[in-house]
């Protein structure tokens, strides 16, 4: 047989087994591995705070890859609705975190008040006095980023220009939020 | 490598095609299934060129739009989502002048005018695009700002350069992703033995097919029955198209080169004929799992069980119990591999068992999906009669009684000789409409329709849609037939086979001797 025909033949084969192998229905591809892949407008929909994302999963992926952080960060950068820098006075070399209590932008306020009824909790108040039609509809998203780590948080809709969260004291990400080391994004 | 084909494609590859149906768009799923399969279609006979070049131009014309001062991309593609044809337009509605180039829309093409290069896109071909630049923002996402830089302002070379940027990344990514060399041996292999036993397409027989599993060539390993099924399918059919199509000679003037799309023209148009016989004109390879997404036509359950037959078209009739012992069998090899993953008494335990289901079992799941297919057309018939279009009547008219399908058939003739060629749709849908009055089946057709409909709560027919969105209920409808008949033909196949309800089990018993013993040859007998 030619080899030209015979390389026809292989390469109508091999379009056909490989488009097959792609597209393998999601139980058997289950079998082979759990891998979940992330596309760039995964990234830009949790920029947007888009809540069909699942949040959770792209933040942990997120923080495996710094490739995936540094693009994450750009575009944050680019589309926050709000931000709140890193704070200058946050230099100290101990170990703890530079705690502070509230932040303030021209665009949004953040505090936290300790909870009278139960310790260990406390409410995140979040107040946006100009805020746009999706905060309305979907919430608000907070990212919190250090150089090593983004730690993301949802809050319900705004009403009446502001939404609480009720939260553990030692929550990591409460922490963060109110850690000076750390830069926040809102979405 | 002893007992698994690792198979060309990387797990990565497959969750990120996963994952462009399942990125979310600002409503719903920002991509339709179906150009995401299109794209793929390019990607796996590597012909990736045409559409980097047709993108260029595009993102030509979005990174030189004046109502963009940066990141246009970002914006035209992933904030805006400027990927439905609608939107495209509105987006372009102002047309682009600037030194090195024009763009503006007409009624039918967007029209892009760099130096000398002169290039039209369809807005309809916007979407596939879209999953394109997504592909390649994925692959790497400092891309972006790259076009754009390139693009701002750039002449016909910058475009040119763009196409083959984005061809060598493409070509860099998939040689990590698919490698060819896998896919070659196991075509190699099947071809021989086809070969050694004299077998082409016509005379391939459900037995040879179980004769390859229980004998396989001793390269490359074949384990799993559907993996044997469908490379000896797919050989066979690639195979049969080369000899025998009136395309050979054709094909035969393109190949000089054994190499790989080289990226040279030759390679190109080898490319593109592959990517033509293989998916745009085979009876043999149908996907239609975007019947599963938005609208949600059938539910995976639904759909699954045609999905064989789909793939592999006429074969599936003249092989009626290979997919049998695919359906029954290539389902019980899965749970044993999956129980071998566990432990050895989990497998043991289950070699022990026989498979959940019998042959007849595979017939009724067919025959169910039928009935779901026949009864979401009978809601898209109400949803397009809602809308007022006639195409409801195509629907309807396979599914009234003979006697009424005749006189509608007859009326609908005479009108074709009396309506005048100006006579406008809705007027049409009138006429229909009128006739129907008088036809109390057809009226109670199209209650049922309506019911239905109501009762219908899947994702795309919950509310009516627009009348903007009602082409995918008619590709979704067609489709729809496709499969119906495809089912309908091997249906008849399996009735051939089981004369007087009793064959079928005779030869389900048969071969449940014939795959346990393999399957404990395969996967050991620990407690023998």
């Amino acid at each position: 047989m030619p080899e030209h025909q015979h390389h026809l033949k292989e390469q109508l084969f091999t379009a056909k087994t490989l488009y097959r192998e792609l597209h393998q229905a999601p139980e058997q591809q289950a079998q082979h591995s759990n891998a979940k892949a992330w596309v760039f407008n995964d990234l830009v929909q949790l920029t947007q705070g888009n809540p069909k994302v699942d949040a959770q999963q792209l933040m942990q992926h997120i923080n495996q890859s710094l490739t995936l952080r540094r693009q994450y960060m750009q575009l944050l950068q680019q589309l926050a609705f709000a931000t709140s820098p890193v704070q200058a006075a946050a230099s100290s070399a101990a170990s703890s975190a530079a705690r502070i209590i509230s932040r303030k932008s021209a665009e949004f306020e953040l505090l936290f008040k300790p909870d009278k009824q139960f310790s260990g909790q406390v409410y995140v108040i979040l107040k946006i006095p100009h805020s746009i039609e999706k905060h309305h509809n979907q919430g608000v998203r907070i990212n919190c980023c250090s150089n090593e780590l983004i730690s993301s948080i949802h809050f319900p809709p705004i009403v009446d220009g502001k939404t609480q969260l009720l939260m553990e004291e030692s929550d990591q990400k409460f922490i963060n939020m109110f850690d000076a080391e750390f830069a926040i994004y809102l979405s | 490598m002893t007992n698994i084909i690792n198979y060309g494609i990387s797990e990565t590859l497959k969750a990120l095609f996963a994952q462009l149906k399942d990125t979310p768009g600002r409503d719903g799923y920002k991509y339709h299934a179906k150009d995401v399969e299109q794209i793929s279609q390019h990607i796996v006979c590597r012909n990736y060129g045409s559409v980097c070049y047709e993108l260029s131009f595009l993102c030509w014309a979005v990174v030189n739009n004046p109502q963009y001062s940066s990141s246009s991309l970002l914006n035209f593609f992933w904030l805006e989502e400027n990927i439905q044809p609608k939107r495209f337009r509105q987006a372009f509605s102002q047309a682009i002048q600037t030194t090195s180039g024009q763009v503006w829309l007409a009624e039918d093409y967007l029209h892009t005018h760099i130096g000398e290069l002169e290039f039209t896109i369809s807005p309809t071909r916007i979407s596939v695009l879209a999953v394109m630049l997504e592909l390649i923002a994925s692959i790497e996402p400092a891309q972006l700002s790259k076009i754009e830089t390139l693009l701002l302002g750039a002449n016909a070379q910058a475009i040119k350069q763009l196409s083959s940027d984005l061809q060598k990344l493409i070509y860099s990514y998939l040689k990590e992703h698919i490698p060819v060399a896998s896919t070659q041996e196991r075509f190699r292999a099947i071809s021989t033995w086809l070969k050694q036993h004299n077998l082409t397409a016509q005379r391939l027989t459900d037995q040879d097919v179980l004769n390859f599993w229980l004998n396989p060539p001793e390269q490359p390993s074949y384990i799993k029955y559907s993996t044997v099924l469908n490379d000896l399918l797919d050989a066979t059919i690639a195979i049969e198209v080369i000899e025998n199509t009136l395309n050979a000679e054709y094909a035969l003037s393109l190949v000089s080169s054994s190499d790989f799309n080289n990226g040279s023209e030759q390679g190109e148009v080898n490319a593109d004929w592959v990517q033509d016989t293989v998916f745009a004109q085979a009876e043999n390879s149908q996907d239609f799992s975007w019947l599963c997404q938005s609208p949600k036509f059938l539910t995976l359950a639904q759909y699954q069980p045609i999905t064989p037959l789909l793939s592999h078209g006429k074969l599936a009739r003249q092989l009626p119990l290979s997919f049998m012992r695919l359906a029954i069998f290539g389902g019980w090899q899965s749970v044993l591999v999956q129980a071998k993953r566990k432990s050895t008494e989990v497998l043991a335990d289950k070699l022990k068992q026989s498979p959940d289901h019998h042959y007849q079992y595979y017939a009724d799941q067919l025959s169910h999906s039928q009935f779901y297919c026949n009864q979401v057309q009978q809601v898209i018939a109400h949803i397009f009669y809602s809308l007022d279009s006639p195409l409801f009547v195509g629907i309807m008219l396979k599914r009234l009684p003979v006697a009424l399908q005749q006189t509608l058939k007859v009326w609908m003739q005479q009108q074709i000789v009396d309506v005048s060629v100006s006579e406008a749709e809705t007027d049409h849908f009138l006429h229909v409409q009128q006739w129907l009055s008088q036809h109390p089946a057809a009226q109670t057709w199209l209650m049922e329709a309506a019911n239905t409909f109501k009762n219908n709560n899947k994702d795309g027919f919950k509310i009516l849609p627009a009348v903007a969105q009602l082409d995918i209920y008619q590709d979704g409808s067609e489709a729809l037939e496709h499969c119906q008949q495809i089912v309908e033909r091997y249906l008849v196949e399996i009735e051939k086979l089981n004369h007087e309800n009793i064959e079928l089990a005779a030869i389900y018993r048969s071969d449940l001797c014939i795959f346990s013993n393999r399957f404990k040859q395969i996967y050991g007998v620990p407690h023998a």
